[in-house]
């Protein structure tokens, strides 16, 4: 037999004998296999594939978040009435997806400690006794009387990890201000206790990931109520993603409902992560419901739902008795806990907690309300696609002494140099050798070691231990740890002015990354300084565009936060000019700037060029990425709205038509993009007169959102008043009038009363019993539409005046003829002055008839 | 970098299966990953490393864009799994020497992109067993390579090589416990 016979034979009973129970295998392969070397290697083969620890091939080089491939063994049995370690199980309290929870007790020569025993299915935490033992210092030092205890833990008799906790017998916070009907100082004093023992976990760098009511329980005691947390650090005990210099999150998190975006990403968990899930707590102990929900979806409309969907204020999900109270300060401090990104969060719970106490104490608030839009997207999905883990962050240390190598060999610097940093690094390495710790040292302790030796190791050589300080820097910011990595770019940029003086494009280098630092934490004003003084310099250089491009575009951005669009705008456009003049352009990087520029011509109201702009973005798209990519088909839907704005609806209808079919070849058929597209699709084809058209797809869009949200979403509600208005018409009088009224209870159920969605559904509706002659109806219903659109457009707002000039017309044929004519009058006037508004004719022609009608009826005038 | 259609030549001197132009070839795939990821290290941040399935996804994308009517999925994923191992598995050499102190040769920089965080012995050791498994059944060896080094899941393997994911993952089953018992008795 010649080896490759010989190796596809053992391959055939290999994977024959898989086919098997396990324990028929070693029998059946005696039967079919009388080759005692040949059975050898396959029982080898065998032994390997049962074993529960990974091999090298289980860690690519580069692993991907969706390559996890455990297979767990989920079968419990009850333990009722044995012993676990030292325990004797006592009782059931619960099961759960990793495991079950029971109530034991030990009983020791002095006393009898209870505790409730979670007892984990043996394949989620495959090499759990090493965690356990790696975490269980950590957790011991967590000593709060808010923190439940781990008392012990370790690995049954039958190979199931259990831990033993501090047993509590208290009620989720949610249930206990429910059910003792506290109000809302009483729920916020509850709040900052479950805040104070976070914060002291977050002390100790102890992060707890799995925040939420079942973890957070209420005791009754003699001094009042008192909050316990459950299960503190347990999640990263149990997790998937660990030490692992290899793996990056992969399992998602524990409980989706409680995600935060970066848990869902497979980002760095850092105490920010509790912060998001303490606001998600406090949202439903206010207001009594979650501020979105993902029961029941996919993977990717939950990230959607997590990452992307900015959460309906907190007033708005509140009952009308407390809404009141909630608004302002609360909505924001809410707001402000839930940000997408994590760097716009409290950094920890302590300063949540500062936050509340300040309002609690009637002073002024830090969190102050998110005043102009911003891409709540952008910032994770620039990241997602490294998913960022302990292994990357070796990596990029190595990255980025590779660059600073180069540089000192371009400088001809003497070779020891490189050679000093590459054995810093071994060094460094070295101690995170899986092989030689114990498979965990802690990223960040990792990292404050080298920031502390750092300056003493190049104690000699300032600048390359300015360049090692920026990569620091870095990683920590890519770690989510803000402070620190301040700290290192400040560090940077003193060794460097030192050695270069003020202008030193090394120098500028680091003020640019100070900036970008502050500018991505919201802090405006240090960032304005920071970057003010880097563009200076910048300007005077030769051959530096990429770094005057990247000042340019960070301060474009302060400007925009700052509310100064025309500032943004100038320095955008700057920034694109100086991507363009880069040696070897990188048109990914140029069309980003184009689209900042477009994004402010848009809010300056500068609409053709915003169009002509995105036109360019949407070429370079084509010419970058595969013809299916999906960043082509979202520049084509934006276009489409900026087609229909200017009133080019020819051509609005083809970018939306290019953009579905893409969406309907690239997407999933559920997906939010695609019932967004569709949706905005409709109001299209209605002004191309395409109503059936325009019908089905709303139609398309509502089945979307019923299968994915529901029918209680304003989603679903918009394109329900759209598809209503199609109908409509087409000459469906009663269908459509009844799709309206629908539309606007779910609007009411859903948003405040006074939301512009309520404004709009009510004018159609308004418009239909109009047009129907049914005006005592419609009266009401038209003064709403205009009283809500009053309040948000400015009183020579084309919008504005149509419905002023339909309200007029109404009360006119009531009788109201005063208030009748001056309606009239004015939205004539408005509109007459709005060119191309295709509504100005039929003001017009309203405004005559009701003037025909007081010439007909003497009497009437005065 | 390389002239397009000189790559699109030698890819169809490789299907024909001319093991030279495949050792021409790699150099040239890698010098345009490496390219590449010194243009997604300057779209993202600067500390970010390189996802290589990504990389390697997008090096195709430019390559099938350029209008030389190139459209080898299959061939170019296979080299690139190809070049991938061979430049981590001279990367590992070097470093090895190096700790050894066989002369103080820096590391080849643009390569730094791409190390990833393993030791040298493990890697060098998985690429002799590779390379005997090779030896034994040189579909079970691609699919490792395409699993291990480029990180394609068993579809996007199956989809390569143009089998059915049946067979890929039957193959990859068999393929990880053979290198893991061999791998262990090395050890």
């Amino acid at each position: 037999m010649t080896p490759t016979d010989r190796y596809a034979r053992v391959t055939t009973l290999f994977s024959d004998a898989l086919e098997r129970a396990p324990e028929e295998r070693t029998t059946w392969l005696a039967d079919a296999c009388d080759d005692p070397d040949i059975r050898h290697e396959v029982e080898a083969m065998l032994a390997h594939q049962m074993a529960e620890a990974p091999g090298p091939l289980d860690q690519p080089v580069f692993a991907r978040p969706d390559s996890a491939n455990n297979e767990a063994d989920t079968e419990a049995n009850p333990l009722l009435g044995q012993r676990v370690g030292v325990w004797h199980v006592t009782g059931l309290l619960g099961r759960g997806g990793m495991g079950t929870v029971y109530r034991a007790e030990r009983a020791d020569d002095t006393f009898t400690q209870h505790a409730a025993l979670k007892l984990v299915h043996p394949g989620f935490a495959p090499d759990f006794r090493l965690r356990f033992l790696r975490e269980r210092a950590l957790l011991a030092g967590l000593d709060h009387p808010g923190i439940a205890r781990l008392l012990d833990g370790g690995v049954a008799a039958d190979g199931a990890p259990f831990l033993a906790m501090e047993l509590v017998d208290g009620e989720p916070i949610t249930a206990y201000a429910e059910a003792h009907g506290l109000d809302l100082r009483e729920r916020l004093g509850l709040f900052l206790q479950v805040c104070d023992a976070v914060a002291h976990a977050h002390l100790h760098l102890i992060v707890h990931r799995d925040l939420k009511p079942p973890h957070i329980l209420v005791e009754n005691t003699e001094g009042g109520p008192r909050v316990k947390l459950l299960d503190f650090g347990i999640a990263k005990l149990l997790s998937e993603e660990d030490d692992g210099l290899t793996r990056t999150g992969s399992s998602g998190p524990l409980t989706p409902s409680y995600a935060s975006p970066e848990q869902f990403l497979g980002l760095p968990i850092t105490t920010a992560t509790d912060v998001y899930a303490l606001g998600l707590v406090l949202y439903e102990l206010l207001t009594g419901v979650r501020p979105y929900s993902v029961d029941g979806l996919g993977a990717s409309q939950a990230e959607r739902v997590i990452c992307d969907t900015i959460p309906t204020p907190l007033s708005a999900s509140a009952p009308p008795e407390v809404a009141r109270a909630l608004r302002g300060d609360l909505d924001t401090m809410v707001g402000k806990a839930l940000a997408k990104e994590p760097a716009r969060r409290y950094p920890t719970a302590a300063d949540l907690a500062a936050d509340l106490r300040r309002y609690l104490g009637g002073l002024p608030v830090e969190a102050r309300p998110a005043t102009l839009r911003y891409r709540a997207s952008r910032f994770l999905r620039r990241h997602r696609i490294a998913s960022v883990s302990a292994a990357l962050v070796v990596a990029a240390l190595i990255a980025g002494a590779g660059v600073a190598l180069w540089q000192a060999q371009a400088a001809r610097a003497e070779a020891a140099k490189a050679v000093a940093m590459n054995d810093f690094l071994v060094g460094l390495l070295a101690s995170a050798d899986p092989t030689v710790q114990g498979r965990d040292v802690r990223v960040a302790s990792l990292l404050d070691q080298a920031a502390a030796d750092l300056d003493s190791v190049f104690a000699g050589q300032p600048d390359v231990a300015a360049t090692m300080h920026t990569t620091l820097g870095e990683t920590y910011y890519q770690l989510g740890l803000y402070t620190e990595a301040e700290a290192q770019h400040v560090r940077a940029l003193a060794l460097r002015e030192r050695l270069y003086g003020p202008r030193h494009p090394d120098v500028v280098r680091a003020q640019d990354n100070l900036g970008f630092l502050w500018v991505q934490q919201d802090r405006l004003a240090p960032a304005d300084s920071i970057l003010a003084l880097a563009l200076a310099s910048a300007r005077t250089f030769r051959d530096e565009d990429d770094l005057l491009a990247s000042i340019l575009s960070s301060l474009g951005t302060v400007r925009w936060w700052q509310g100064d669009a025309q500032a943004a705008l100038d320095l955008h456009q700057q920034a694109v000019a100086a991507y363009e003049s880069v040696d070897e352009p990188d048109e990914i990087e140029i069309a980003a700037g184009m689209g900042n520029v477009a994004d402010v011509l848009h809010d300056l109201g500068r609409d053709d060029e915003a169009v002509a702009t995105m036109e360019r973005v949407l070429s370079t798209y084509r010419r970058a990425y595969a013809p299916t990519n999906a960043r082509i088909a979202m520049a084509l839907r934006d276009l489409s709205s900026g087609y229909y704005g200017l009133r080019r609806y020819d051509d609005a209808v083809h970018a939306n038509e290019e953009a579905l079919a893409l969406f309907r070849r690239t997407v999933d058929p559920d997906s939010p993009d695609l019932a967004n597209t569709l949706s905005n699709h409709g109001p299209v084809l209605i002004k191309v007169g395409r109503y059936a058209e325009a019908e089905a797809a709303e139609r398309e869009a509502m089945g979307i959102y019923e299968r994915t949200v529901g029918t209680e979403h304003q989603g679903y509600a918009a394109a329900l008043l759209k598809a209503s208005q199609a109908q409509e018409l087409q000459g469906q009088i009663a269908e459509a009038e009844a799709g309206m009224r629908r539309a606007i209870a779910i609007f009411r159920a859903t948003g405040p009363e006074d939301h512009p969605a309520m404004g709009h559904s009510q004018l159609a509706l308004g418009k239909l019993l109009a047009a129907q002659g049914r005006d005592t109806e419609a009266e009401p219903i038209l003064r709403r539409a205009f009283a809500i659109r009053s309040s948000e457009l400015a009183p020579d707002h084309p919008d504005r005046a149509d419905i002023a000039s339909r309200l007029g017309e109404v009360l006119g044929r009531l009788g109201e003829r005063a208030e009748a004519e001056s309606l009239l009058v004015a939205g004539d006037n408005v509109l007459r002055r709005t060119p191309g508004d295709e509504r100005a004719p039929e003001a017009a022609a309203r405004l005559a008839a009701f003037r025909g009608t007081q010439a007909t009826k003497p009497g009437a005038s005065d | 970098m390389a002239d397009v259609h000189e790559i699109t030549r030698l890819l169809a001197q490789v299907r024909e299966g001319d093991d030279e132009a495949l050792r021409r070839l790699i150099p040239i795939v890698y010098d345009q990953l490496r390219v590449l990821a010194h243009q997604q290290r300057r779209r993202r941040n600067p500390g970010e490393t390189v996802n290589t399935t990504a990389l390697v996804h997008e090096a195709y994308e430019k390559l099938a864009r350029s209008g030389s009517g190139f459209n080898d999925r299959q061939h170019f994923f296979r080299v690139a799994a190809r070049a991938m191992r061979e430049v981590l598995v001279d990367h590992a050499r070097a470093q090895r020497r190096q700790k050894r102190g066989g002369g103080q040769r820096p590391l080849p920089l643009d390569e730094d992109l791409f190390l990833p965080p393993q030791r040298p012995d493990h890697l060098l050791a998985l690429d002799e067993a590779l390379t005997r498994l090779t030896a034994l059944d040189t579909r079970q060896a691609e699919i490792v390579e395409l699993r291990y080094f480029v990180g394609l899941t068993i579809p996007e393997a199956a989809e390569v090589l143009d089998l059915s994911p049946a067979t890929v993952k039957r193959d990859w089953t068999a393929a990880r416990a053979w290198l893991h018992h061999t791998l262990s008795e090395a050890a």
